[in-house]
């Protein structure tokens, strides 16, 4: 018979929203993740930080499922994913999002066409009509409504990146991941995306996102998970990682957040700045500000 | 001397551990993809707008280049076959050849070429520009089996494709060959229809549309597999998409001598 202590850590267990298990991926000639441990609970908001070239990436992908690992295991919301079956996957699918670097817009469709896939895949109560009207209330908030028609190429970078924001947030998942999701755009665009993600926080959506952003991490994360070489250094609550007296950590801080957020200002402060950063952001046009 | 000696035994076991696992590879990749094309033909099919595209750019965007080369092929035949075979006693023949080399070996193997050359690049090259843009990505995030909603509807289009132009060879050859042996041996149509229709089997036709079915699975299979193994580099997506056709040439014609030895059993 369990006992009440037992039942609690197993409610806590199933309430962790990734759990990797020495998770190796290795190409011919290097070792991109070493035997990595790492878990995160539901409901929190992580910033993955390091070097470049440390794995932020290849350990997000690794999370998400879209890159299966020489060996270990990852479980995300319960689901191991490399023995669960395909409907169990789907439905995992449309519990979260992922946001790429670059976006990884489908090109051969319109943006129209790019937000409502994830709708017509897992949206099946919803009719036609209903589903074009979610996508256009989607648009609405980001002002995108006048680029519904136009291709991916045809946007600018910080168009493209909202756009792909947009297509990981139309199902409103439980799970976000975002790989960069500041870089590449302007101050307008990246505030746009900051307000939103805000807005996502409170709702209770776990974030999970690779970032070199100061004030995105300020804004929302509760923890840092440090890794360097592969491996992770730390996996802590953001204020005990920056106080940490790890000087490899600090460093590796130091370089990717830059002096001032470690030393001058600490990101404590820039976490009171960031959530006292409200309203809505200025109005933009994204398409083809590559081409001016 | 032993240690040039394991250096090669080393390299030939590189070697032939690399091909294996290729093939495993390939055998996984088309059983997935046979899975799936159950599931698409029984099953919903979200995948019908990449199915029409990929009929309209392979079939539909072909059939000048093929009327083209049908008409033209089918009239030299003709010419030969009127002028060489009536010398060795065999005019008779001209139509049995007629029919054995556009309907039999011509129609299905340059038509096959053909869409090789055409869609056979186009889809390695644009998978492999999906991979590197980590479009494919996108589609697992999202829930989408890429198998599925990429590589099935490819596979029953460049088929398609493949059966219907070929129908649309022999008749642009046939033609072709009407049109040349009117002027040049007074042919008439109601005598040439005749004349074909007296050696034209349905066993040919069926014969000319299976080899065809045959040779759209192995163009399209071979390039989707070929553009989904680009990894990471832009630089990777030409070399597949060279792979994948010449290999594509390769076993199409490997295939077509089977088909036609099978035929002649």
């Amino acid at each position: 018979m369990e006992s009440p202590a037992t039942t609690r850590q197993t409610a806590q267990e199933r309430q962790a929203l990734l759990r990797l298990h020495g998770v190796t991926v290795r190409y011919p000639d290097y070792c991109v993740l070493d035997s990595l441990t790492l878990e995160l609970p539901l409901g929190s908001t992580t910033a993955i930080m390091g070097p470049s070239g440390c794995g932020k990436t290849t350990l997000l992908r690794c999370a998400a499922g879209l890159l299966q690992p020489n060996s270990g295991s990852v479980e995300l919301l319960g689901v191991d994913l490399a023995r669960a079956p395909d409907r169990e996957l789907t439905q995992l699918r449309g519990q979260m999002g992922f946001v790429f670097q670059h976006g990884a817009l489908w090109q051969n469709m319109t943006v129209r066409e790019n937000l409502l896939l994830p709708l017509e895949v897992h949206r099946h109560e919803l009719t036609p009509a209903q589903r074009r009207r979610t996508v256009e209330r989607a648009a609405e908030r980001f002002d995108l409504t006048s680029l519904l028609h136009l291709r991916p190429a045809q946007l600018s970078g910080g168009g493209q990146k909202l756009v792909a924001y947009l297509r990981a947030t139309v199902l409103h998942p439980r799970v976000l991941f975002l790989d960069e999701p500041t870089t590449f755009i302007d101050a307008q665009a990246a505030e746009v995306l900051r307000a939103d993600l805000r807005r996502r926080v409170a709702s209770g959506c776990t974030l999970v996102a690779v970032t070199h952003d100061a004030e995105l991490t300020a804004l929302m994360a509760d923890r840092l998970v440090v890794l360097d070489r592969g491996r992770v250094l730390v996996n802590d609550l953001t204020e005990h990682v920056i106080h940490s007296g790890q000087p490899r950590v600090r460093e590796i801080l130091r370089d990717v957040l830059g002096e001032a957020a470690v030393y001058d200002q600490d990101i404590l402060s820039l976490l009171d700045a960031g959530l006292a950063t409200g309203g809505e952001p200025p109005e933009q046009n994204y398409a083809g500000h590559d081409h001016d | 001397m032993l240690g040039s000696v394991t250096l090669l035994l080393e390299r030939l076991g590189a070697r032939t551990r690399h091909l294996a696992g290729s093939f495993v590879y390939a055998v996984g990749f088309g059983i997935e993809v046979a899975r799936q094309l159950v599931l698409f033909l029984f099953g919903k099919r979200p995948a019908f707008r990449v199915l029409t595209l990929q009929i309209l750019f392979t079939g539909v965007e072909a059939l000048a280049i093929v009327a083209v080369l049908s008409l033209s092929l089918g009239a030299v035949i003709i010419i030969q076959g009127l002028s060489l075979l009536p010398q060795f006693g065999q005019a008779e023949l001209t139509y049995t050849v007629l029919v054995v080399v556009i309907t039999r070996e011509l129609g299905p193997i340059l038509t096959a070429f053909i869409v090789a050359a055409r869609s056979g690049t186009a889809v390695a090259t644009e998978l492999g520009t999906m991979v590197v843009n980590r479009e494919i990505e996108a589609y697992i995030a999202t829930g989408v089996n890429p198998i599925a909603y990429l590589v099935v509807p490819r596979v029953i289009g460049v088929t398609v494709s493949v059966i219907l132009l070929n129908v649309y060879f022999n008749v642009f050859g046939l033609a072709g060959a009407f049109f040349a042996s009117r002027p040049t041996a007074g042919v008439a149509l109601w005598e040439y229809v005749a004349q074909l229709g007296a050696v034209l089997q349905v066993r040919d036709l069926l014969g000319s549309a299976l080899k065809s079915a045959v040779f759209g699975v192995i163009i399209a299979l071979v390039s989707c597999h070929h553009g989904l193994l680009v990894e990471q580099a832009s630089t990777e997506i030409p070399q597949q998409a060279i792979r994948a056709v010449s290999r594509c040439f390769v076993l199409l014609i490997v295939v077509n001598a089977g088909l036609t030895l099978v035929y002649y059993l």
